[in-house]
């Protein structure tokens, strides 16, 4: 079977636009693989939000961010894209977190030209590194994988910073460095949108986030736009936000959750959700005596 | 509580009595006061407060089995054991386990290893809360870039004054007992020298510091001033690059300084040791010319504790069970 790593390549490359929905955790990128999506986008924001509830400031290491990723791999039989920020220190560490993300199983990176104390790429007040210490990070990510397929996805922050020409400058620097692909972050115009994927020699990707400086686009206008890949990082987290502070509200002012039970997923669906039937099917198989099955 | 088990192993090693019966394991080991409380207690009498370093349960027992108070977990030790030289490569996370596992082996207060807080103001935060829960009774966070080099290599890189001064500050409003210490570390005397080195510090005891520490001082004299120039307690590096000169206990305590760390020389030992015994092994195919110079399996199944274990199972005997033994 074909890696991940090789998979995520060969998607990303096919003439179609490939979507990845964001996930934050296991049971966000299994949702994401149920619903038919051929691949995952982890957010490094949202999964660290999940975890710590804290903003996307880079304060989560290295060890936590690629135990989620494995986690969510695990989970899943599709490939995954990570992110990783701003690989989390020099190049030395730029390439540890290349050699942990694939350890983790995740098809490829993307990796941006904040400066360590990273943010949210639609966040205000993002500093960048020079574009030729990106360059710097771009070729020790791509000299550090050791599956030549995996993906190395060269994020630009610096609209938002210094404009869409320096955006477009740096990210050609990071193709020449050996990027598969670029990731110009946070387009703030159709213009813009609409220049980006005809500006490079390789496959361009976008992320689409409700709400964000980027004009939001459904499938079909980023595919009619010819952009290679696009990822859509907040749908799933906003969804369970929203839904789980409704069921809440109604359960601490009803003192139930009753009503609410025709939408909210069903004991069987966590169930078979997380595989109790086929663990209950293995341990029968290895003859580990059960006492009762779950009900 | 989760450290009871070792606690009792260490009652029972620091017994005054050779050969006196340990004290009966109890399920609730009182525990009068923190580690972190101990360290300041100990901070704050007349002797310098000497802390070997430990790079793992292991040595961190040994170091409290030899009758030191305190003890130090360097981070750079901490990450050979990964396989990482220390250029800021090793997470917050992989430190902070091992502060824990070290200070779940040990009694004694454990001062810790806390680079530049791991980034900043918000790393900080995160940190010193991180170390605190892992059972440490303080830690050192330095004033350099984020990542971080080892204090004696060169092409260090500094944050501004000002910045540190509001990484202690988070530093001490982060820590939830207020007896952690939290120790200022300036690593500016070898990009900037020795005055700019004492104006930071200052600053950073302004800020709350508890304790300073100023790496790599390079000349007696250097030591000296740094000596007379604070109020608060001061952290000796006792170094092994060469870049510092060697000074004993007794010189660094008339000299004004209050705590002396080693961070690696327990480290250094045991490479050459382990060294030394492969050489024999490849040279000999045999165990025969290095057994002298090794621990028993008796030593070994002791420092892990075995005692203890051996304790438990006869109070708790089920009849007709036999009991471990060597």
């Amino acid at each position: 079977m074909a890696t991940n790593a090789n998979r995520l390549r060969d998607m990303i490359l096919a003439p179609e636009l490939l979507v990845l929905p964001g996930s934050f955790d296991a049971i966000s990128a299994r949702l994401v693989e149920e619903s038919g999506f051929d691949a995952i986008y982890f957010s490094g924001g949202l999964s660290a939000s999940a975890y710590l509830a804290m903003p996307d400031f880079g304060t989560r290491t290295l060890t936590e961010a690629s135990a989620q990723v494995a986690g969510a791999v695990a989970a899943t039989s599709i490939p995954i894209l990570a992110d990783g920020e701003a690989g989390f220190g020099t190049v030395l560490s730029v390439q540890r977190m290349v050699r942990e993300m694939e350890r983790a199983g995740a098809g490829g990176i993307h990796l941006e030209d904040q400066s360590g104390a990273r943010r949210c790429g639609h966040f205000t007040g993002k500093e960048l590194v020079s574009a030729e210490e990106h360059a710097g990070r771009i070729r020790a990510a791509v000299a550090a994988r050791s599956n030549p397929n995996f993906v190395i996805v060269a994020r630009t922050d610096a609209i938002a910073v210094t404009g869409f020409e320096d955006a477009v400058a740096r990210a050609r620097k990071y193709v020449e460095a050996g990027a598969d692909v670029v990731f110009v972050e946070a387009p703030e115009t159709r213009d813009q949108l609409t220049a980006l994927p005809k500006l490079f020699s390789v496959p361009v990707l976008l992320n689409v986030a409700e709400g964000s400086k980027t004009p939001y686009l459904p499938v079909k206008e980023v595919s009619r736009l010819g952009y290679a890949a696009a990822i859509y990082p907040c749908t799933t987290f906003f969804a369970s936000l929203f839904a789980m502070r409704r069921v809440l509200k109604e359960f601490k002012d009803t003192g139930s959750s009753k009503a609410s039970w025709g939408e909210m997923a069903s004991f069987e669906e966590w169930q078979t959700l997380v595989g109790v039937p086929a663990a209950m099917a293995q341990l029968d198989a290895f003859g580990v005596p059960t006492s009762a099955p779950v009900r | 509580m989760k450290r009871g088990g070792n606690e009792q192993l260490t009652q029972e090693r620091t017994a005054d009595k050779p050969g006196a019966a340990p004290p009966a394991p109890s399920a609730t080991p009182i525990r009068p006061k923190t580690t972190a409380r101990r360290l300041r207690e100990l901070l704050s009498g007349e002797d310098i407060v000497i802390a070997p370093g430990a790079f793992n349960a292991f040595s961190a027992r040994l170091v409290e089995r030899s009758g030191f108070d305190c003890l130090y977990l360097t981070g750079g030790g901490t990450g050979l054991g990964l396989g990482l030289p220390d250029v800021g490569l090793m997470t917050m996370t992989e430190m902070v386990n091992n502060a824990g596992v070290v200070a779940d082996a040990v009694g004694v207060p454990v001062i810790s290893d806390c680079d530049t807080g791991y980034g900043n103001v918000v790393n900080v935060w995160r940190s010193v809360q991180a170390f605190e829960k892992a059972g440490v009774a303080g830690v050192h966070i330095e004033d350099q870039t984020f990542p971080k080099k080892c204090g004696h290599l060169f092409g260090k890189q500094l944050v501004s004054q000002d910045e540190m001064v509001q990484k202690i500050r988070a530093a001490c409003d982060a820590r939830k007992d207020p007896d952690f210490v939290i120790i200022a570390r300036c690593d500016a005397l070898l990009v900037n020298g020795i005055e700019d080195a004492i104006r930071r510090s200052q600053a950073y005891a302004a800020a709350g510091a508890d304790v300073l520490f100023i790496e790599s001082p390079r000349t007696l004299d250097q030591i000296e001033l740094i000596g007379r120039s604070f109020d608060v307690p001061l952290l000796f590096n006792m170094a092994s690059s060469g870049k510092t000169p060697t000074l004993s206990a007794e010189q660094l305590h008339d000299l004004g300084y209050k705590l002396m760390i080693l961070p690696i020389f327990t480290l250094l030992a045991a490479m050459k040791a382990i060294g030394e015994v492969l050489t024999d092994i490849k040279a000999t195919g045999s165990i025969e010319t290095i057994r002298e110079r090794c621990s028993t399996f008796e030593d070994f199944m002791d420092l892990a504790g075995l005692p203890f274990v051996q304790e438990l199972e006869r109070r708790y005997q089920i009849p007709g069970e036999s009991l471990t033994s060597i």
